[in-house]
């Protein structure tokens, strides 16, 4: 069973963790991950001014990133600056330096396509994109 | 699949969730984002990082 654990797929950056003890950690994650859904809700709030054209921009996806990592992470809020492995996975993340102009990419690609294509699609396409 | 997908987002648009519905849902946004990442993390943890940040949030 903890060697199923320890082979499941999960990102590990290349960094030294701010939190050690493991508990603790989870519990600085499960935090984090509700201030994030209420991170969420403040966007959705704010893009739901109809005088206000939703724009997806890398800024609302750092700031994310900052929710979901403060305090687990130096890097939280900033691209990575070195590289990432997917455990159990044979797909290759970006380098480091590729970072910034794909993500520029996929925000482009959701804000071209937001009125055209539906939530399901470009959810998908976020997804694949950011993984 | 896909359509009928579709069709149940675009009736989620009118749905007025209650808070304690509400409150479901950011526990579960947080369970399946973290979970994935983290095997140690369970819906338990959730709801005790949960009671945390309302006491928090209420001066406690």
């Amino acid at each position: 069973m903890a060697n199923d654990a320890a082979e499941e797929r999960h990102s590990k950056a290349s960094e030294a963790d701010l939190i050690t003890d493991e508990a603790e950690k989870a519990r600085r994650e499960a935090e984090n991950g509700l201030r994030q859904f209420d991170a969420v809700l403040q966007q959705v709030d704010y893009w739901l001014d109809p005088d206000r054209p939703f724009r997806l921009r890398p800024s609302t996806i750092l700031h994310l990133h900052r929710v979901a990592l403060d305090g687990l992470s130096s890097y939280a809020g900033n691209w990575r600056p070195a590289g990432v492995e997917i455990r159990g996975s044979d797909h290759e993340p970006p380098g480091a330096h590729l970072v910034p102009g794909l993500v520029e990419d996929l925000c482009d690609y959701v804000n071209e396509n937001w009125q055209r294509e539906t939530a399901v699609h470009l959810a998908a396409y976020y997804y694949s994109g950011a993984s | 699949m896909a359509g009928e997908l579709d069709i149940l987002i675009e009736r989620a648009r009118n749905v007025r969730m209650t808070g304690e519905q509400q409150e479901e849902q950011r526990r579960s946004f947080a369970y399946g984002n973290t979970s994935i990442e983290n095997p140690l993390i369970t819906r338990a943890t959730i709801d005790e990082a949960a009671e945390k940040l309302k006491a928090l949030a209420n001066g406690e």
